[in-house]
This record gives structure tokens, C-alpha cells and sequence, in this order.
């Protein structure tokens, strides 16, 4: 583009204001296929909450059967389970937690951190009126309510769900040893699910490549684009591999393929290895965790600067340390596997680089504790959940040197100590930001803010109780309790942690009622909270230079940037302590004004 | 220090060719999963082909390989035509085009159904089931590519395009092209390693 003025871009490569769809009119187009990425970001929210809740009951049901072994498990028990009188069977259990985190994984935590908070952010951040493809992104949102479906489907089979592990191991997973649809059909689902996923990250990528606003160099981006940009490149990279793996199992399955069936127990003496498929699995499997919570990285980075009024300690030490993660996840895939018989040249080296990507983690953890010092906190519902991450972050991630080691791993693999780290750092960490993301842009949805109060006692019942499930199972871990074990007290040494596993279970009853005063805080509030204006947050970003809530178009006029988006408390500025991205002051901003 | 907004050279991709590049480096991420486990799984064995097993039709692989690379050849004359705007030039490089393409698909089917009289079952190996897997995978992704190929052939029938900066025909020859450089690599690695 030569300048500014819009009308001389040339759609083929830029693409501004020629980029308006109209104004949806009926109610199909309007909320059920819209093109807007504000209408699809709220569908994926809502798919994602929905998800969201079926999978934490799965986990709820879980957590029973580990404090309460024996016991039916309350009111939906008896529905569920007549024939043992409302006790959960072993087989249930163990599609429990393979459908738990498979659910929480793909159609809780994926839709929201990265197609609710992407589709909301991403066009408003780079003040552009849309993404680059709409028609990609709607077709992405009803592709992965396909596989949504796909994987409800399968909770009705014959011989009921999957229930080999979300990670879906062969042997186990071929046909002979895990008859019934229920796996295909998970399968099956999940392909869609890439599907979705992958479209999505074209989409991402091609908008914040060619949709920044004029003036918006790569280091003007909010962080929250970094962390969006970075895991769609991990997306479209690495889901293909975990297609490929999905696949040869299904022909595995369907066909009598022999990918991943050993010659020792072939009926023809074929030569697979299942091995082969945890290879690629976990070369999918490990960026797949930091796809989770990239986005929340550059979130966290992005609050903590807004609720301390100050700029980002060490933007672009943060950003290169989250680019340097993107390319080290492709290299660390086996710690998951070092029981498997790897050789030790491959261990001690999957164990170097494991501990080498600690490296910048804690480069920008420790930015995000520079970037809090001496700042003007805002104790905001956003900053509190902004806040939790950091902490669960930091705790899970150091607990994650445990089982980088290959020495220690040797004890820890498959027990609760890999529980504990996995959620601590994926799923506490994403969760408590995906929610630190919906308090945050709920004004600019709805033009309200959130109740506070409500917020903070969501914050607390949610935050404490999950550190406390999360640290004990480790202890767990520790104590050498193994995970997906149905009845751990069958074994002497495992029958002392009776106790840690019900103090779990009261924990884990808490938190989960605790969504429930989120869920009515967002309902209520649509309509009755307090009106929040444009700007509420008091937020250069360009998101907050729109209307509250945002209208259709997004900007009336495409935005020209000449200020980095965390811009506080400048010395020159005396009227406020925020200066907008898109705002030219004299002797402050870069450039002149155009 | 002047205005950061002045005279940038223009990009020499479109918005669409950037995502297609992106989709492509997925699908490569796909084919090379697949092509690297073969070898992988490959490197394991004592025997290639396993004794006893009858080796795949060189002679009807190395065919259909030259018919796809024929056909990519022939696409990329029409893009050059379709630049310049000759319609005419475009169309008919374009139905040759697509129609090796059909012709690359059925004697891939041959290929496969050579290999079933042969008595090759994906049961009774590794090398079977690679074998079957590699050029069914492969060919199913091709239709869903001729598809749009078509699409566009029928559009170029009735002159529809009048603009050398529609978008649609080169995105489908890249990813058609890509789909031919992988047939390559696993023609390659399948019949001659």
C-alpha cells in the first residue's frame, strides 16, 4: 500500500474498507449463520461453555469414584446406572475420563481461548472490520458443531463411548480390544474438530498478516495477537499429524490395516509398531498444550500491563521468548514417552530441550512479575483471573522440571504428579484466563459490565479450590497413586489416600458450583448490568475507541496507529494515564500524523 | 525519521495465496506425517518387500506419475495464458489439464485394483497396508482437488473470467501442484526405494 488512504489499497493484499459486509437482516443470518466474527466468537463461547459444563461433570463423576468408592453417585446416578443401582461402573469410568479430556481439550478450552477470544480480539485488536475470510470462519464454527455432534453420537453407541484415554493408545484402541463404534465415532469427531481448527488458523494468520490497521507495525500488536498468532501457527502445522495418526488408527480399526499392530499379537505376523503412534501423537500432543495456552500467555502479558497502568516489562523479550516456545514445542514431544523404551541418547535429549523451553517461560513470567512492580493495580475481575493464571502458571510449570528430567520422570510417569502439573498449568491456567477474557470483553459485547462482587467470589470459589485439588494430586502423584485407576484402595499402599482423594472431592464439588454464579452473573448482566460505555477498562487498544457494544462494522473509519498498544502513565500526557493506539500526540507518538 | 505509513513495495502474494500457502504447509504436514512413518516403520523391518510378497506394477505407477506431472505442466501454461488474458489459450491448457487429472485418478484405481488381484491385503502386513494407505490417501485428496479444477473448467466454458487477477484458478493449481509433488515423492519412495 502506498499511504494511508484506504481507497488506493488494493483488495487482492489489504483489503480495509473494502471489507464490509452488509448488515445482516434476519434472525438466521443475524445469530445462527452469520458472517460476523463477534456473532461466531459468541457461538463458539457458547458451544465452548456448553462443552465446558459436560465435561466437568464427567470430571465431577470421577472425583466421586475416587472419594466415595461405592457409593451411587447422587441424583443423576440411579438414571444413569440402574443396573448397579447408581454406582458408576469401571467400564464407565474409564470412558469417563478419556470423554473428560478429550471434551475439555477440543470442544471446552479450544473453542474458547482461541475461536471465542480470537474471533472477538483479533479483528478489533488490528482495527480491521473483520477477518480476512468471514465465509472461512463460519463454515469453522459449523464444522466443529459437526464434530461436536459427532462426538455426542458417541456417548449413545452400543458399548458406550470411547474409553481409552483422550490419548488413545493402540493396542488398546484397535477393534479387537475396544469393540463397538464408540471409538470410531470419537475418531471421526476429532477429524472435523482438526478440521475446524485448521481453518481457523488460516484464518488468523492470513488477518493479522494483512489486516493490521496502517501504522500497526508487528511490535505495536497487543501481546494477546502474539499469543493468537503463534498458536495458529502451531495449529495448522501440527493437527495435520495428529489427522495422520487418527487415521491410520481408524483403517486400523476399519480396514485390518497393521500400522500399530505388533507382529507378537497379529494373527499374519505383521510387522506394525505401536509405538509408532504414541511418535505421532505426542509430536502432535506436545504443541497442542502450548496452542492451549499460548493465547492466555499473551492475554496475561496484555492485563497485567493494563491493570498496573504500566507498559509490558520487556515486550519484545516476551514475544521472541513465546516465538522461540512455538518452535522448541515441535522438539520436546518425547518426555511423554520416555517409559516406552526410547534409547537414552533420544531421553537425554528430549530431556535437555524440555528443560531448555523452561527457558523463555520463565523469561516472560518473570516480565510479567517486572511488568506488575511498582505499577498502579487495578484489582479489576479481569486482573484478579489475570493473576490466578500467573500463579498456577508458575506453580504447575515449575512442577514440570520434575517430569522434563528423565530420571524423575521414570517415577512420575502415569501418576497423579502428571495430573496435577498437566492441569495446573493447561487447564487451570487456560481456564482461569478464558475466563479473565470473557469479564474483560463482556462490556464490549453487550455494552454492560459483569457484577464485581460476583466476579470476585467466582474468582475465589474457583481459584482456591482448583489449587488445592491440583497441588494435593500431586502429593498424590508423590505418594504413588497412578492415574486412571478406578479403585486405588484395592492396593495396600494406596489405601491411606482415602483421605486426600474426598478433601479432592469437596474441592471439586466447590469449584463446580462455583461456575454456576458465572454462568448467572452473565445472563443477568446482558441485561441488567451497569452500562459500561466504550471504554470501561480505560484501554488504549483499538478495540476500546469503538462503541460499547460494537457495532457491526467495528470501525467507521479504519484506524491509523502510531502508539504501542501499552502506553501508560506517560510523562507528557497529563489528562489521563492511557494514551490510544490510534491517537497522534505531538512530541509522544512516532511519526507525524497522517 | 518520517512517516511510517509511505510507499511500501507491494506484496507479491494475494490475501487468498498467503492462506493457500498456509493450507498447503498443513497438507504437507499430513503427507509428510504419512510418508515419514512409512519410512520409519520401513527402517524396522528386515525384509522390503517382505519375502514372498509380490512388489507393486512399476510400469503402471511410473504412467500415472507422468500423467500428473503432464497434467501440472499443462495447468501451469494455462495460468501463464490466463495472466497474459488469453482466454482461449487459458481454456483449452485447462481442460487438458483437468482431464489428466481424471486420467491420473483412473489409473490410479487400476493401480489399486492390481494390487487387490494380486492377492495384496491389507491384513497380512505392513507393507500392504502402507501400500493400499499411501495411494488411496493420496487419490482422495486428488478428487477433492479436481473438483474445484472442474468448477473452474466449466466457468472457462462458458467465458466467464475476464480478469487476470481472479483468484480462483491459481489457488486450485498450486494445491494441485502441491498434490502432484507429493505423488512424486511417494512414487519415489514407494516403488523406487
Amino acid at each position: 500500500m502506498s499511504d494511508n488512504h484506504n481507497e488506493t489499497l488494493d483488495p487482492l493484499f489489504a483489503n480495509h474498507d473494502d471489507h464490509l459486509h452488509p448488515e445482516p437482516t434476519s434472525f438466521w443470518t443475524k445469530y445462527v449463520f452469520s458472517f460476523d466474527h463477534k456473532v461466531i466468537a459468541k457461538q463458539f463461547l457458547i458451544f465452548g461453555l456448553f462443552w465446558g459444563f459436560i465435561g466437568a461433570l464427567m470430571s465431577v463423576m470421577i472425583r466421586w469414584c475416587l472419594a466415595q468408592p461405592g457409593v451411587p453417585f447422587p441424583i443423576i446416578g440411579t438414571f444413569l446406572f440402574p443396573h448397579t443401582n447408581g454406582v458408576i461402573p469401571p467400564d464407565w469410568y474409564t470412558s469417563l475420563f478419556t470423554m473428560h479430556g478429550t471434551i475439555m481439550i477440543f470442544f471446552a478450552l479450544t473453542p474458547i481461548i482461541i475461536g471465542f477470544l480470537g474471533n472477538y480480539s483479533i479483528p478489533l485488536m488490528i482495527g480491521a472490520r473483520d477477518m480476512l475470510f468471514p465465509w472461512l470462519n463460519m463454515a469453522s464454527f459449523w464444522i466443529a458443531v459437526v464434530s461436536g455432534a459427532i462426538m455426542f453420537a458417541s456417548l449413545f453407541v452400543p458399548m458406550g463411548a470411547s474409553a481409552v484415554g483422550w490419548t488413545s493408545y493402540p493396542t488398546l484402541a484397535h477393534s479387537q480390544w475396544s469393540p463397538g463404534p464408540g471409538h470410531s465415532y470419537w475418531l471421526v469427531s476429532l477429524f472435523f474438530a482438526g478440521v475446524s481448527s485448521i481453518m481457523g488458523a488460516i484464518n488468523y494468520i492470513s488477518t493479522i498478516v494483512r489486516l493490521r490497521a496502517p501504522g500497526m507495525r508487528w511490535r505495536d500488536m497487543p501481546l494477546t495477537l502474539w499469543g493468537l498468532f503463534l498458536t495458529s501457527i502451531l495449529n495448522a502445522l501440527f493437527l495435520p499429524v495428529l489427522t495422520a495418526a487418527f487415521l491410520l488408527l481408524l483403517i486400523d480399526r476399519e480396514f485390518g490395516t497393521t500400522f500399530f499392530l505388533a507382529a507378537s499379537i497379529s494373527e499374519s505376523g505383521t510387522q506394525g509398531d505401536p509405538i509408532l503412534y504414541q511418535h505421532l501423537f505426542w509430536i502432535f500432543g506436545h504443541p497442542e498444550v502450548y496452542i492451549v495456552i499460548l493465547p492466555a500467555w499473551g492475554l496475561v502479558s496484555d492485563f497485567l500491563s493494563f491493570f498496573s497502568r504500566k507498559p509490558a516489562f520487556g515486550y519484545k523479550a516476551t514475544a521472541i521468548s513465546m516465538t522461540a516456545i512455538t518452535i522448541l514445542s515441535a522438539l520436546v514431544y518425547g518426555h511423554h514417552m520416555f517409559t516406552t523404551g526410547l534409547s537414552p541418547l533420544l531421553t537425554s535429549a528430549f530431556t535437555t530441550l524440555t528443560l531448555l523451553i523452561s527457558i523463555p517461560s520463565g523469561i516472560f513470567f518473570l516480565n510479567w512479575l517486572g511488568t506488575m512492580w511498582k505499577g498502579s493495580i487495578r484489582l479489576t475481575t479481569p486482573m484478579l483471573f489475570a493473576l490466578g493464571v500467573v500463579f498456577t502458571f508458575g506453580l504447575g510449570g515449575l512442577t514440570g522440571l520434575h517430569l522434563a528430567a528423565v530420571s524423575t520422570n521414570m517415577m512420575l510417569h502415569n501418576t497423579y504428579f502428571v495430573v496435577g502439573h498437566f492441569h495446573l498449568t493447561m487447564a487451570a491456567s487456560s481456564l482461569l484466563a478464558s475466563y479473565a477474557a470473557i469479564y474483560f470483553y463482556f462490556p464490549k459485547m453487550y455494552g454492560r459490565m459483569m457484577n464485581k462482587r460476583m466476579g470476585q467470589v467466582h474468582f475465589w470459589l474457583s481459584f482456591v479450590p482448583i489449587v488445592y485439588i491440583f497441588m494435593t494430586m500431586m502429593i498424590l502423584g508423590y505418594a504413588g497413586m497412578h492415574r486412571r485407576i478406578y479403585n486405588p484402595y484395592e492396593y495396600n499402599y494406596l489405601q491411606h489416600l482415602l483421605g486426600l482423594n474426598q478433601y479432592i472431592g469437596i474441592a471439586v464439588g466447590i469449584a463446580f458450583f462455583a461456575q454456576f454464579i458465572f454462568v448467572y452473573n452473565y445472563w443477568v448482566s446482558r441485561k441488567k448490568g451497569l452500562p459500561s460505555g466504550p471504554n470501561p477498562w480505560e484501554l488504549g487498544t483499538l478495540e476500546w475507541t469503538i462503541p460499547s457494544p460494537a457495532p457491526y462494522y467495528n470501525f467507521k473509519t479504519i484506524p491509523v496507529v502510531y502508539n504501542g498498544p501499552h502506553e501508560f502513565s506517560h510523562p507528557k500526557v497529563k489528562d489521563r494515564d492511557f494514551i490510544r493506539q490510534d491517537e497522534y500526540i505531538e512530541g509522544v507518538s512516532r511519526g507525524s500524523k497522517a | 525519521m518520517g512517516n511510517t505509513m509511505t510507499q511500501q513495495a507491494p506484496k507479491r502474494i494475494t490475501n487468498a495465496q498467503l492462506a493457500m500457502l498456509v493450507m498447503i504447509g498443513s497438507f504437507a504436514m499430513l503427507f509428510g506425517t504419512l510418508l515419514l512413518s512409512y519410512l520409519f516403520a520401513r527402517a524396522r523391518q528386515p525384509a522390503w518387500p517382505p519375502i514372498g510378497t509380490e512388489p507393486l506394477d512399476v510400469r503402471m505407477s511410473t504412467i500415472s506419475t507422468l500423467v500428473v506431472i503432464l497434467s501440472s505442466v499443462l495447468l501451469h501454461f494455462s495460468m501463464k495464458a490466463f495472466a497474459e488474458a488469453q482466454w482461449e489459450r487459458f481454456r483449452n491448457f485447462w481442460m487438458a489439464g483437468s482431464f489428466l487429472g481424471i486420467l491420473f485418478m483412473a489409473l490410479q484405481a487400476v493401480f489399486v485394483w492390481e494390487m487387490w488381484q494380486t492377492g495384496l491385503r491389507v491384513q497380512d502386513g505392513l507393507y500392504q497396508s502402507v501400500s493400499y494407505m499411501l495411494v488411496i490417501v493420496h487419490g482422495l485428496h486428488v478428487l477433492f482437488a479436481w473438483i474445484p479444477l472442474a468448477w473452474i473448467g466449466g466457468k472457462a466454458q462458458r467465458g466467464l473470467y475476464k480478469n487476470p487477477a481472479a483468484q480462483g484458478p491459481i489457488l486450485a493449481t498450486w494445491f494441485w501442484h502441491f498434490l502432484g509433488g507429493v505423488w512424486l515423492a511417494t512414487y519415489l519412495l514407494l516403488i523406487w526405494y
